[in-house]
């Protein structure tokens, strides 16, 4: 809530007008429930609008966020009605029903009432302690601070104390902070930090035995535009250093994002070809034959983009940027979380620049008698082109291989173990999955002289035939190889991995699986139709239409049905003068130990409940006598009366306060 | 200072036959005080009657009538007759058992209706109309009238205008084990109220009367009786909800207790005290509340709860 200061602003205003007003509604528990109704579709509407724009892990702690917002109809009931609780049953339809049919029927139930300024109170805790600015140093100080001073005015007795036990307090909520903070990370993070996305780095799991489970939901939808073609696969990073089984990038100056060049193409937002490449080049970018497709899925900020390994150009994105590395990695910032855009390809050119001479050819120095024994075992030296070294290898992995998800090979991520995994992969199991065989790859190719890199991206492999798109899962998810090819110029897609392993998965459709994918469809369609510029001024002229509408005539309901209030201890409908006697000002302090003062309970009596825990119970009877006479009796009282009650009121709160009576019941 | 030490004489002395019912018979002095009528509700045997006797025994040449209320009395048994007197050739009014100081109308509801209703006249303006002639009644007239709650049968509820002329219905209720014992060693002999000597004089009460309509009442006060009495109406549980009588009932005894407490104004407190006894008899329940148990008194506690009181 913290990042929303006009509403919180709003908010607060609303929530804290009674204060200074003088006007209140006389709400009975039909107005409770209706507060609640009105809360509860106001809690479902957003629930879907804010699941339909961000995805069911970011949903909740966002929803949370907006609760006070959306509580505020109950706490207007409760801070603006005359009742200071409500019955617990408003919250609930059945329990109401049931209560409601007990009273028409004369049966006596009992009722727990609660005041919502409490689980108001602790709403817009939790709401803001999800918004941004609970992250910065300020706000848990700020917090206790503000909590120390509240309680501080609720209570002047033992400062000391209360500050141990803010300090208490504060400790519980920075763990409690960090612990929220946490929770939501794993909420919002994809549910593990595995999959998360690093343009840098990727930790494969060569070397980790074991199946690979990966989420069968939609990634991307791709839909052929012209010509039919569809690229086999689509790359989401390229990395080129290998280290016991992780891939990195380097060197590190070149790991950097930059933003995508616009300046000279008017005509298409962003080139994608790489920029090293002369001007003239450039332009085939956005060359009007290039084939192109659709491409649309849900992205957040620095979400990398699935492309060809040829891709051309982007048009009709609706971003904030995008950027790109030298390795080809294009990541973008998108306007909405659900994106489509028309991307070109097959430009003959790449998004990466050439490959580094050092690092494209690295490769880890134990292992290279392997690989020099397989090339030398192939030919592969002796090949003269390099389609012809690469068809060789790709039919030696193809008939001496197998692909498996569950590969048995295990080695240490930690220290470089002999035989490597890399190795007893191509020497001893020669089973694997994609990883396996990309990395394996990539390092002969290296040890063969040819600038090689790792890919990852996805398989376009899944057709939707009634649709014409095709679909890209997470089980879709797959690495190959980036093949430097001196004789193009360009770089090239070679996969290795055995056709087969595109047969285990086609197979999980489950129902669940094409419901979910239903429903995510259905979230996209009506997403792109609500952000079309002529369906979004529509959508937010009629939601806003609606919510006025409601608003006003809410507004106007209430503003014809509110009364007056006296100021409080006085009969209800009297306008006269009330005549506060000294006393009155020291209910606060009583209301300490006495705890609050019903509203049918009268001053005095409520008062006496003091009598036996003072030392000098007379003052007390005194004062209350003369309270009521000075209060109730229409005769004007004389000074000396009125003088006394305030010595005796003084005396009062000075005995109450250093005496500090026990809390009574 | 006269009025105080009569308030108090005539409580000790009722309050001695009374045993451990000091709060009640206060409470009874002060409906007669402020010129009202009072509707006991209570077991056999908890000592209505007795109250009665010993309230009429107490003032000095106070007239005290009794009626048993049975299904066959008459309105006439009650106001009175004209009988034709042979010798003069003239009717003759015979003043019934109304014109008294106090009358005890001892289980009124046995009586018909027609008959209950005979008292309505007599106790909400103080006069009778027989045969077409007014006849004031006495300035102290106080109708004690006593029911029982369990025996219905052969009993006629009292209608509900009949019940709004009652300023206000007490129980007695049954005393603890120790004031019974009381009870029974004082009556080893006589009956303690026959051993009640007058302790105060008609016009004593008179003045009484007077000193309690000159408690000083605020005007905020009133709004809060309003309120009070108002909350009846419209509550989801009455049928038929207490009328002005009942607001002004509960200001005049109220002023009336606040002499019996030795005060010259009344405070909120004296309200909410007497204000379940003032109203709660006046209600109607609809009849789901009736039969489920709910009662118009609690009703009205939970009002005094729910109203907020000045303070």
């Amino acid at each position: 809530m913290t990042e929303r200061p006009l509403i919180g602003i709003l908010l607060i205003l609303l929530v804290e007008s009674p204060h200074m007003l003088k006007f209140r509604w006389d709400f009975n528990e039909t107005s409770f429930s209706r507060a609640w109704h009105l809360t509860t579709v106001a809690l479902l509407l957003s629930g879907i609008l804010i699941l339909l724009d961000s995805g069911a892990r970011v949903a909740m702690p966002v929803l949370l966020s907006w609760l006070p917002a959306l509580l505020v109809a109950m706490q207007f009931v409760q801070s603006f009605g005359m009742k200071d609780s409500m019955p617990l049953n408003t919250f609930s339809f059945f329990a109401n029903y049931h209560r409601i049919r007990n009273l028409r029927l004369g049966l006596t139930e009992s009722v727990i009432h609660i005041n919502f300024g409490n689980v108001y109170f602790v709403t817009t805790m939790v709401a803001a302690t999800l918004g941004t600015w609970s992250d910065s140093w300020v706000f848990l100080p700020g917090v206790i601070v503000l909590t120390g001073w509240m309680l501080l005015s609720a209570s002047r007795s033992r400062p000391l104390s209360l500050v141990v036990a803010l300090t208490i307090a504060g400790g519980i909520a920075v763990a409690g902070q960090l612990g929220l903070q946490k929770l939501e990370e794993i909420f919002t993070s994809s549910g593990a930090a595995l999959f998360q996305f690093d343009p840098n780095s990727t930790s494969t799991r060569i070397g980790k035995p074991g199946p690979i489970i990966q989420s069968a939901d939609i990634v991307w939808r791709l839909t052929p535009l012209d010509r039919k073609l569809t690229p086999p696969l689509l790359r989401t990073a390229s990395y080129n250093t290998y280290t016991l089984g992780n891939w990195k990038c380097s060197p590190a100056g070149e790991m950097k994002f930059k933003d995508l060049d616009t300046r000279t193409l008017a005509d298409v937002p962003y080139s994608l070809l790489a920029p090293d490449l002369e001007e003239s080049a450039q332009l085939l970018a956005i060359g009007p034959g290039l084939p192109r497709f659709t491409l649309r899925g849900s992205a957040a900020a620095e979400t990398p983009l699935a492309l060809p390994g040829d891709a051309a150009s982007l048009r009709d994105f609706e971003l904030d940027g995008a950027e790109r590395n030298s390795f080809g990695t294009v990541r973008i910032f998108p306007k909405y979380s659900i994106i489509e855009g028309t991307v070109l390809w097959k430009g003959l050119q790449n998004p990466e620049i050439r490959p580094f001479p050092r690092e494209d050819l690295e490769l880890p120095a134990k292992d290279r008698e392997t690989f020099q024994r397989i090339i030398r075992d192939l030919g592969l030296d002796d090949q003269p082109t390099l389609a012809a070294k690469l068809s060789i290898l790709r039919t030696w992995f193809r008939e001496n291989f197998t692909y498996s998800k569950n590969p048995t090979i295990s080695s240490s991520s930690l220290v470089a173990t002999s035989p490597s995994a890399i190795v007893q992969f191509l020497t001893t199991t020669r089973s694997g999955h994609c990883e396996y065989f990309a990395s394996a790859t990539a390092l002969i190719l290296r040890e063969a002289g040819i600038p090689t890199r790792y890919a990852t991206g996805y398989a376009v492999m899944e057709l939707d035939v009634k649709r014409k798109e095709f679909i890209i899962r997470g089980t879709h998810s797959h690495a190959w190889c980036r093949v430097w090819s001196e004789e193009n110029k360009q770089w090239l897609d070679f996969d290795t991995t055995p056709g087969s392993w595109m047969a285990g998965i086609s197979l999980a459709n489950s129902r669940t699986q094409r419901i979910n994918d239903e429903v995510k469809r259905l979230r996209e369609n009506f997403f792109l139709w609500r952000i079309k510029p002529g369906n979004r001024l529509g959508v937010t002229l009629g939601m806003a239409g609606i919510g006025l509408a409601m608003v006003v005539f809410i507004a106007k309901r209430l503003w014809k049905s509110r009364r007056h209030m006296k100021p409080t201890g006085q009969a209800t409908g009297y306008s006269g003068v009330m005549r506060q006697t000294p006393l009155n000002a020291i209910e606060r302090q009583a209301a300490k130990h006495l705890g609050t003062r019903p509203h049918g309970q009268p001053f005095a009596t409520w008062l006496m409940g003091l009598g036996t825990s003072l030392p000098e119970p007379s003052t007390l009877v005194d004062a209350v006598d003369l309270h009521q006479r000075l209060r109730f009796d229409p005769n004007p009282a004389s000074e000396d009366e009125q003088k006394r009650l305030l010595e005796l009121a003084k005396r009062l709160e000075a005995e109450i306060r250093s005496h500090s009576p026990g809390i009574r019941s | 200072m006269s009025i105080k030490n009569t308030a108090a004489r005539l409580e000790s002395a009722i309050g001695s036959v009374m045993h451990g019912q000091q709060e009640v018979v206060r409470r009874v002095l002060a409906c007669m005080i402020s010129g009202g009528h009072v509707l006991l509700e209570d077991f056999p045997g908890t000592g209505k009657t007795t109250l009665a006797k010993a309230i009429a025994k107490s003032i000095s040449s106070a007239a005290f009538r009794r009626v048993q209320f049975t299904p066959d009395l008459l309105p006439s048994d009650i106001l009175g007759i004209s009988v034709l007197d042979p010798r003069t050739q003239e009717f003759k009014f015979h003043p019934g058992p109304v014109f008294t100081d106090i009358l005890l109308a001892d289980e009124i509801n046995r009586a018909s209706p027609r008959t209950q209703s005979a008292l309505l006249e007599a106790m909400g303006e103080r006069q009778a109309t027989i045969d077409g002639q007014r006849y004031d009644l006495d300035g102290l007239f106080f109708v004690i009238a006593t029911q029982n709650p369990v025996e219905f049968r052969g009993t006629y509820p009292l209608p509900e205008a009949q019940m709004d002329r009652f300023a206000m219905q007490c129980s007695l209720g049954y005393v603890s084990a120790a004031e019974e014992v009381a009870i029974l060693s004082d009556q080893t002999d006589t009956h303690p109220v026959d051993r009640l000597g007058a302790v105060a004089s008609r016009e004593e009460i008179l003045e009484l009367m007077t000193a309690a309509r000159q408690v000083r009442f605020s005007d905020e006060l009133r709004h809060y009786i309003v309120t009070l009495v108002g909350a009846t109406r419209g509550h989801p549980s009455v049928q038929l909800a207490a009328s002005p009588r009942a607001s002004l009932a509960l200001m005049k005894v109220s002023q009336a207790l606040a002499v019996f407490q030795g005060v010259d104004f009344v405070s909120p407190e004296l309200i909410q005290s007497l204000a379940v006894d003032v109203i709660a008899h006046r209600l109607v329940l609809v009849p789901e509340a009736k039969y489920s148990g709910i009662h118009a008194r609690q009703i009205v506690a939970d009002l005094i709860e729910q109203t907020p009181v000045p303070v």
